[in-house]
């Protein structure tokens, strides 16, 4: 007689259930699945082109969006990155990049991201900074979602118009395969949740 | 009895004073900006105004706020900021902030800078704050 209670009829039963819920967590987790549907070309902060996303295939990347003379918001974004790079090293998982795109390539040349970097002490080994052509760029923040446009301007005595974005904060998550997994706000990031996410995807 | 006289003559300036605490700047580089944050502490029973700030090491030296739309974030410029009666008004990342703009000198971590805040009806207050890279 088949008994309903045995330990192989529950096992039985459990088995689907914990198959839907593993697949049900994974979406609750990870509700967005966004491609890449072409390649873009990026300038790092030493000047060298990279295709985007091919360059960091089978890693999984932390990328913030930012502009240098953000004097507020975008440092904290940076800084955010930089202690989730430090947390993730504690960790010991070592297949995480970090990139940090500027939408401001007019007057984010590489040597303008180089110098944001090192005056903030950021350990470069797996952390870079990107401009690039403003198509590019455009396009690129188009395919993410990511919104910037100049609202404020401030004028120095020698008639410098130094103008200021209004931009979406963020910071966005992206798997083994390229794809966008999950957004953030990026000043506001939870850094233990995107640690967890990271190790999640298997980082 | 002197001593009784001594400790309500300090609480009695307590009572009406203004403090700047816990002021710091973000590193930059020459060129670039930066921004200035600390707290004021109004003791008095009025309210205080903050209208400008002054310093040697940008070309310009603005109050301004950050705000919040949705999923985007934007600055703009502030005249003034009013700080409440017995109340603490903090300058901080991601709000209120004192922008230093086309900075003259390299801000390093470690080194220190003077600035002057201008308050209606309490006059300057000058204080030296450090170059922090903070958490």
């Amino acid at each position: 007689m088949f008994n309903l209670f045995s330990q192989n009829s529950i096992s039985l039963l459990l088995s689907p259930l914990l198959i839907l819920l593993l697949f049900t967590g994974c979406e609750s987790r990870f509700p967005k699945k966004k491609e890449f549907i072409k390649s873009y070309t990026l300038i790092n902060q030493d000047s060298s082109r990279i295709s985007f996303p091919g360059y960091f295939k089978d890693k999984i990347v932390v990328m913030g969006f930012i502009f240098t003379n953000c004097p507020d918001v975008c440092p904290i974004t940076t800084n955010k990155m930089r202690l989730i790079q430090e947390k993730i090293k504690d960790e010991g998982i070592s297949n995480v990049e970090f990139a940090a795109l500027s939408f401001d390539p007019e007057r984010d040349k590489p040597s303008v991201l180089k110098e944001y970097a090192e005056i903030r002490e950021i350990d470069l080994v797996n952390f870079h900074f990107f401009t690039g052509e403003k198509n590019q760029i455009e396009s690129f923040l188009r395919r993410v979602n990511v919104v910037a446009f100049v609202e404020d301007t401030s004028y120095t005595d020698d008639g410098e118009a130094v103008y200021f974005f209004a931009h979406t904060d963020r910071i966005i998550l992206i798997d083994q395969e390229g794809k966008i997994r999950k957004e953030y706000p990026g000043s506001q990031v939870d850094i233990k949740e995107i640690t967890e996410d990271i190790k999640y995807l298997g980082g | 009895m002197f001593s009784f006289i001594f400790l309500l003559m300090i609480f009695a300036v307590q009572q009406d004073t203004l403090q700047i605490e816990n002021a710091w700047i973000r590193p930059s580089s020459k060129g670039m900006n930066s921004a200035l944050y600390f707290d004021v502490k109004n003791s008095t029973d009025d309210p205080q105004t903050l209208y400008k700030v002054e310093s040697d090491i940008a070309k310009l030296v603005e109050i301004h706020e950050t705000y919040k739309k949705g999923d985007k974030m934007g600055m703009r410029r502030v005249e003034s900021v009013v700080i409440k009666p017995k109340s603490t008004f903090r300058f901080k990342p991601g709000r209120h902030h004192v922008m230093l703009i086309r900075l003259k000198q390299e801000l390093k971590e470690g080194s220190e800078y003077e600035f002057i805040l201008y308050f209606k009806n309490r006059g300057e207050y000058k204080i030296k704050v450090p170059v922090k890279r903070t958490n």
